[in-house]
């Protein structure tokens, strides 16, 4: 176990160290200089000059590098073009606001995701009216499925807000939209992993055994899709999270995702290259997480990963 | 007396396909017959259509199966899941894709107990272990706690025989248990079978296309091929007199038969058992080396040769 | 002889209905974007192009089949013309995300060794990057011209593509007709175009289907957070960013743009699942049925 996590872990710290190099490449080619955005487009060129030497903006690019790499790593994400403030206090401040929803979102998908591919799996044949279901939810992305439930629930029904709170009542759109949308591949994994612990030796012998039916199915067949479930939640992250963006803007939810949109539209750099920081280790994270539960719930794999 | 188990005429289908054809015999209480037959013979799909293991698609088209008092072929619904590992256990080829890889060994042979007669957990358990312990695991608290990636081949096939023999079955039912172990692995798990069989008064149907494991555990034998028992009779009979050319072919197989094994004119069977519907006549007719006019014409009749002994060849010439 | 072959047709038209149905969708979008001439200027206001009280159109009013905007302009002439952008977009991106995919993923499973860790490792990295966070990053760096979108879509899909073809190009290069050849000495490019490619074919169109979707929803996306082409140019994209504003009081603003996005991710996702299927295992046993 414990080799299997460090090895896990420095492939998830390699990432994160990609990604930092990838953001300060992109810092490099972004049109504009940074200086001008601190000091104001009429300052005197002194005041420029100054603020330059201050950022080490003239300095060599592999001072820079290392600079950047330095400060990311002491958790230092810089300071904001225009809110003046720490970066990492802003994504710090919106954190559990945009945690909320991505819970209530996963519990969404992961409900509803996971009871229709068990009953998908446990029938006899596949069911055109879930594949239908599922044709339709693939091709409705995250923000056209949020208008929609808006447009329905808000103003035509007007049975819930219309966004830009964070109570309760809320987060039911934002959350069904972004779960919505992940539960058609939940539902075929487990429909699929349902299929294989059907057709599986192991429940041949379960059968052969004389074990009731419904004991079958609750322990020799769920047990198995417990796996593929946690590892396509931290497959799929990276996808939900670019849903979390497209829901806070959409329902205008102040979340980290509607931070990012706004310090697009302001040429935020410092927020943006944060945002996109703060997402990876997310995803890194999550990916790290998956893999060790799924080492806790599922035996196996350990010695297969490692292996 | 009637026999333990008696088959008759039994014919299995799947679909249009018939894998077993008028298959019948019958094992006396305690003793085990060996199913003996290169894959596609019809074995498996024999002994499966005996325990009602046959897959999805696989039906026993005619003829009937008595274990003991129950006449298994007609059993269904809640009365075959009750007669599933009391009335007939078994015991799978490849223990590790038979064992559920995400549950230890002691709980895959716990809840064969829970499931039945209102037993408790902690009693399901205690009896899991007593049954470890009796198959010969040494220290059967830790294994019970252990899964099947991290057991011995030896160790999983004595898991899955704790589990098959738990409810004290009639009949257990051994699908080749012993074919992916090593030659010393596999004489202990033989030897195991043996002594449990003596004790617990188990009825053997064992399945195998290893001649050396016929000679180790056959009381009886039945030679398969083409979906037909070609041969069948006691264990001496069969290997000291082989009537059958198929039956001797196999038996020139064996390591160490050579000199045992009447001369045969072919120490390897050459070409391969037949895949679709088998050929009109013998359906051993195409790889046999004796075939002669009738051969490709009629199947030959079973012929007694007394003592238990039958056999199914033109050789044998019409019967009386 | 022609009523057996119209039969044949038949047969094979309803086997795959699926197929058919998301070809003639996905053609009849590319259509609508090839004859957007014909719905007039989209940027046109003309003086009918609102009401007296300075409305927009809805659907179906005299002269706007699809109604009009804010500002008069016709609807359905948007919406072509939008067609042009977006599916140029996507139909590029589609072709060089999965292009890239392809290369990194094959000479990853071919090569191995060394330049196998490197490529899955950078893989790996951009994988992990959130899309829609990286996009707008990068969108704000290469700027929001079509390439750049282009540019911004390829560099978030590729790596899924290279991800999915590595683990099957590594399987088939296990396969005995693989290693024979190679063992043989038959040079690599040689190995990769007649043994490799076309076995992996089938794999790369369903690939390219599936991206497609995921393509034109990015795309889209992109342009609804202001990170891609920018207004007046029309794309679904900033229409759907035009019409969340006004979607209270006239939502067809928002709808049409939606109903175009929709649509096209449908065809894309209709075709994938059909060539999916295509090659999906039948229906497997259970045990429970015994």
């Amino acid at each position: 176990m414990a080799r299997y996590l460090s090895l896990r872990i420095v492939l998830g710290l390699i990432s994160i160290i990609g990604v930092v190099l990838l953001t300060f490449m992109l810092q490099f080619l972004l049109p504009g200089d940074p200086a001008k955005r601190i000091a104001g487009p009429r300052a005197e060129p002194e005041v420029l000059a100054t603020v330059r030497a201050n950022m080490h903006l003239d300095d060599p690019v592999t001072t820079q590098l290392a600079a950047y790499v330095g400060s990311v790593a002491r958790g230092d994400l810089g300071i904001s073009y225009i809110r003046r403030r720490p970066v990492v206090d802003l994504i710090g401040e919106r954190l559990p606001t945009t945690a909320w929803l991505a819970a209530v979102g996963l519990l969404v998908e992961l409900t509803l995701g996971v009871g229709l591919g068990l009953w998908d799996g446990l029938r006899r044949e596949r069911s055109r009216g879930l594949a239908a279901v599922n044709v339709l939810l693939l091709s409705v992305p995250t923000y056209s499925l949020g208008f929609l439930l808006l447009l329905v629930f808000a103003f035509k029904l007007d049975w819930l807000p219309p966004g830009g709170g964070t109570g309760p009542l809320d987060l039911v759109l934002p959350g069904l939209t972004l779960g919505l949308f992940g539960v058609p591949y939940y539902a075929a994994v487990v429909a699929e992993s349902t299929r294989a612990a059907l057709a599986a030796s192991f429940t041949r012998t379960a059968v052969a055994k004389g074990l009731p039916r419904r004991l079958i199915i609750r322990r020799h067949v769920l047990r198995t899709c417990i796996s593929p479930v946690i590892t396509l939640i931290g497959l799929d992250m990276a996808l939900y999270i670019s849903g979390v963006v497209f829901v806070e803007t959409v329902f205008a939810y102040p979340g980290i995702g509607s931070l990012q949109e706004q310090a697009f539209t302001e040429f935020d750099r410092p927020v943006l290259m944060g945002t996109v920081i703060i997402g990876a280790v997310v995803v890194i994270a999550f990916n790290l997480l998956a893999d060790v539960v799924r080492a806790l719930v599922d035996p196996r794999a350990q010695v297969q990963d490692a292996g | 007396m009637s026999a333990h188990v008696e088959v008759r005429d039994v014919n299995v289908r799947y679909g249009d396909f018939q894998a077993v054809t008028g298959a019948s015999f019958a094992i006396e209480r305690g003793t085990t017959l060996a199913l003996v037959g290169e894959s596609g013979s019809g074995k498996s799909s024999l002994a499966f259509a005996i325990g009602r293991l046959l897959p999805p698609g696989g039906e026993i088209a005619s003829g009937t199966v008595r274990i003991g008092d129950v006449e298994v072929s007609s059993l269904a619904g809640e009365e075959l899941r009750r007669a599933r590992g009391r009335v007939v256990g078994y015991l799978a080829q490849d223990s590790m894709a038979a064992l559920n890889p995400v549950l230890t060994a002691g709980l895959q042979i716990a809840e064969v107990y829970a499931a039945r007669d209102g037993v408790s957990r902690s009693q399901a358990k205690r009896h899991a272990v007593e049954m470890l312990a009796q198959v010969g695991i040494q220290r059967p608290e830790k294994v019970a706690g252990m899964y099947a990636h991290e057991l011995s081949g030896g160790m999983r096939q004595r898991v899955m025989i704790a589990m098959a023999l738990a409810l004290r079955p009639q009949l257990l039912i051994a699908d080749e248990p012993t074919t992916a172990l090593d030659v010393t692995v596999q004489a202990e798990i033989l030897a195991l079978a043996r002594e449990l069989q003596r004790e617990h008064d188990v009825t053997f149907l064992w399945i195998t296309h290893d001649m050396g494991v016929v000679a180790e555990i056959a009381d009886a034998v039945a030679v398969m091929y083409g979906g037909r028992i070609v041969e069948r009779g006691p264990a001496g009979a069969v290997f000291s007199d082989p009537v059958h050319p198929y039956t001797q072919a196999l038996l020139a197989t064996m390591v160490g038969a050579q000199e045992a094994a009447p001369k045969t004119p072919f120490a390897a069977i050459g070409g391969s058992p037949p895949t679709g519907a088998p050929p009109p006549g013998c359906p051993f007719h195409p790889r046999c080396a004796h075939a002669f006019a009738p051969c490709n014409g009629d199947m030959p009749a079973t012929v007694s040769l007394g003592a238990d002994h039958t056999a199914a060849c033109h050789l044998l010439g019409v019967p009386a | 002889m022609p009523a057996t072959r119209a039969a044949t047709a038949r047969r094979a038209l309803r086997e795959h209905r699926t197929l058919v149905v998301g070809c003639l969708l996905l053609g009849g979008m590319v259509l609508f974007a090839l004859v957007a001439p014909l719905f007039g200027n989209p940027y046109a206001t003309p003086l009918d192009g609102l009401t007296e009280s300075g409305q927009s159109h809805g659907v179906l009013s005299h002269g706007h089949l699809l109604g009009t905007d804010e500002l008069g302009r016709d609807m359905l002439a948007r919406s072509a013309e939008g067609a042009r952008t977006s599916l140029e977009i996507a139909f590029l991106a589609n072709i060089t995300s999965v292009g890239l995919g392809v290369l990194v993923g094959m000479a990853a499973a071919f090569y191995r060794g060394w330049i196998e860790q490197l490529l899955m490792r950078i893989t790996d990295v951009f994988l992990s990057i959130p899309t829609v966070i990286s996009g707008l990053a990068l969108a704000a760096v290469i700027g929001t011209t079509v390439i750049g979108i282009v540019a911004v879509v390829t560099a978030l899909y590729w790596a899924w593509a290279a991800r999915i073809v590595f683990g099957e190009a590594l399987a088939l290069r296990r396969r005995t007709f693989v290693e024979a050849a190679i063992a043989s000495g038959v040079p690599g490019r040689t190995v990769i175009r007649r043994h490799i490619l076309p076995n992996l074919s089938s794999l790369i169109l369903t690939l390219a289907a599936l991206n497609g979707a995921a393509v034109v929803s990015i795309g889209s996306g992109l342009s609804y957070l202001g990170a891609g082409i920018q207004p007046p140019t029309p794309e679904w994209g900033n229409m759907l960013a035009e019409g969340a504003g006004a979607l209270d009081y006239s939502p067809h603003l928002l709808l049409v743009p939606l109903a175009c996005v929709v649509l096209t991710v449908f065809s894309f996702v209709l075709i994938g699942e059909a060539l999916a299927r295509r090659g999906a295992l039948s229906l497997r046993r259970s045990w429970l049925d015994i």
